[in-house]
């Protein structure tokens, strides 16, 4: 090898080793912060319902009602967010003259690198008015008898729902960009060969739909993932108390809120910062395992176009 | 035997589809409505409740530090300045790393090392920001016994590397390789005519690709939760070791405060991270207009 190539290596190598280096040191750190938690408490520790500094005297820690808040945010997240993706990928495509649709897509361009503080801060000032006057009122009048709206509302407004709300609105510039991606990369030829058989519009477009639905699983997933990791804006809005139930009408807590909020006053306890090592870990288990499989449907849909 | 066409197999499209089409469009163009609205809520809502309170302030909202809790206001210089500073020193940082590690990949686009660095960049995009928080916490602010400045750039600056790895690197592999051969031809090794030749190419997209990354540090909360200080807001950093504060965690820690004031000083300051944020877009969309990132 020349001089001058291993002028070049040693350029490009020591960064990329950087690289690696972060990740690594990301995973070793969770790991050995967390070791403890886990083999005091062991599965208890998932599958326990207690957050409790006091309890004992080195405080019980276990983190399930923070998983299952986490999860049903971003599951009410996706569930709002998902055909408002659609119906907007379709009316971008489809309906909207190319004016509004450029400009549609730079304001979601823009909508889908705000900082995320902003969205927390409009969710406290507007979106629990809106949850608190008109519709937990309204869920919990009518539809007293499905489990998820059987308790009485947060007096606030701070609750799961209104942090799943608030998660959609932030998924939906980043969901409607990834559908947008795969529906552009549709082969012409499908598109020539539907209205060729004489379809309307709305069933051409459905027919389109169906050709990108593994994308569209794969888009699922990475919203997901994104609404599983948000941390400022769900702490903002979701009022911070381990949720007892499966009702979505009352406060909560995700793992990234009990982090974000706890983490401060840990090094009073003794094993609590471990705990929210743990909890760290989980998240990241979690959601890497929901985006990278994400990642994997849509590039393996595109390999089989 | 030749089969009979029937022309009641042609039969013209139902009023029933007719409607169905219509409907399935309203669907389409509301839906599209409602999720636009929020956005421009968020926008519109931000500047009339934020500008107010700048305007009241004067020059003096982007100069003096926060006002005590419950008693008058003041300005949000101290965590303006910390903003920056933490941004543009993560940027300095990452701009060498990042070229680096996106010409490795590309140069080195079939060894086992740089298909390793890919699914890394990949999954240290998706590492949740709060984590690096976490670990930034572990590994640079216990050992330095104090928040700082110097944490809080290195928090952003590894959220920021994925996204500038990735467009960087998208961006030399669109590099055509006629480019390459002639570099080569007259003479030049591989250094020179990667970062001459290359980076020469590629100069106004790399820009943009580092002025996305800084905007997307300046907007960020969760890394610096745990690495930048934030209480620290009532006066100037004075050196990159000590504790700062940062817009954001302005924002998020005044919006949750009971104090009317500070509640204020948290729309203030929205307002402004809104203006600079939409401001430096529309300028990088009109100054790379042909670049497609």
């Amino acid at each position: 090898m020349y001089r001058e190539d291993i002028r070049f290596l040693l350029v490009t190598i020591i960064p990329s080793i950087i690289v690696l280096f972060f990740l690594g040191v990301t995973v070793y750190v969770l790991i050995k912060e967390s070791i403890d938690i886990f083999s005091y408490e062991g599965l208890f520790f998932i599958l326990g319902s207690k957050w409790s500094a006091m309890e004992n005297t080195i405080g019980v820690y276990s983190i399930f009602p923070q998983l299952l808040g986490s999860f049903i945010s971003s599951i009410i997240a996706i569930i709002i967010a998902l055909p408002m993706s659609i119906g907007t990928v379709v009316f971008i495509n489809e309906y909207a003259p190319r004016r509004i649709s450029n400009l549609v897509s730079s304001i979601l361009l823009i909508a889908s690198g705000f900082p995320t503080v902003i969205y927390g801060l409009w969710g406290m000032r507007f979106l629990t008015d809106l949850v608190k006057n008109y519709l937990a009122p309204f869920l919990y009048n009518h539809f007293r008898f499905i489990v998820i709206f059987s308790c009485t509302p947060n007096p606030g407004g701070y609750s799961i729902l209104t942090a799943g709300i608030l998660l959609s609105i932030m998924a939906v510039p980043y969901i409607t960009t990834v559908i947008n991606e795969a529906y552009k990369s549709i082969p012409h030829k499908y598109r020539e060969g539907i209205y060729s058989l004489g379809a309307l519009r709305y069933q051409a477009v459905l027919t389109l739909l169906g050709i990108i639905r593994p994308a569209i699983m794969g888009a699922i997933l990475l919203g997901l993932g994104r609404a599983f990791s948000e941390t400022v804006a769900v702490t903002m809005v979701i009022g911070n108390v381990p949720n007892k139930s499966l009702c979505i009408l009352e406060s909560g807590q995700t793992i990234t809120s009990l982090i974000a909020t706890q983490f401060g006053n840990s090094g009073l306890f003794p094993l609590m910062s471990n705990a929210l090592y743990g909890a760290g870990l989980l998240l990241l288990i979690i959601g890497i395992t929901l985006s990278l499989v994400g990642i994997y449907l849509i590039t393996r849909w595109r390999m089989m176009l | 035997m030749k089969k009979e066409i029937n022309l009641e197999d042609f039969k013209s499209i139902s009023v029933y589809e007719l409607l169905l089409d219509r409907f399935v469009s309203l669907f389409f163009i509301v839906s599209s409505i409602l999720s636009l609205l929020p956005i421009i809520h968020i926008l519109f809502g931000t500047v009339f409740l934020g500008l107010p309170v700048i305007i009241e302030e004067g020059i003096a909202f982007i100069i003096e530090p926060p006002p005590p809790p419950g008693d008058g206001l003041g300005g949000i210089g101290p965590s303006l300045v910390g903003t920056f500073l933490s941004s543009i020193i993560s940027l300095i940082i990452s701009i060498p790393v990042t070229i680096g590690t996106a010409v490795f990949i590309v140069e080195y686009p079939y060894s086992i090392f740089s298909r390793l660095l890919r699914m890394c960049v990949k999954a240290l995009c998706e590492v949740p920001t709060i984590i690096v928080s976490l670990v930034v916490y572990s590994i640079i602010v216990v050992p330095l016994r104090t928040f700082s400045v110097f944490a809080g750039s290195i928090a952003l600056f590894i959220v920021m590397l994925p996204y500038t790895v990735t467009s960087v690197s998208s961006l030399l592999e669109n590099v055509p390789f006629t480019y390459k051969e002639a570099g080569y031809s007259i003479g030049m090794d591989r250094f020179n005519m990667v970062f001459r030749i290359m980076l020469g190419i590629i100069k106004r997209g790399l820009v943009m690709s580092f002025l996305l990354g800084l905007l997307k540090c300046m907007g960020e909360t969760a890394p610096l939760l745990f690495t930048l200080g934030g209480s620290s807001r009532f006066s100037y950093p004075s050196s990159l070791f000590e504790p700062a504060d940062a817009l954001t965690l302005l924002i998020y820690d005044f919006a949750m405060s009971p104090y009317e004031n500070w509640i204020k000083i948290a729309w203030g300051a929205s307002c402004i991270l809104i203006l600079i944020y939409v401001g430096l877009y529309v300028l990088i969309n009109k100054l790379f207009k042909e670049i497609e990132l």
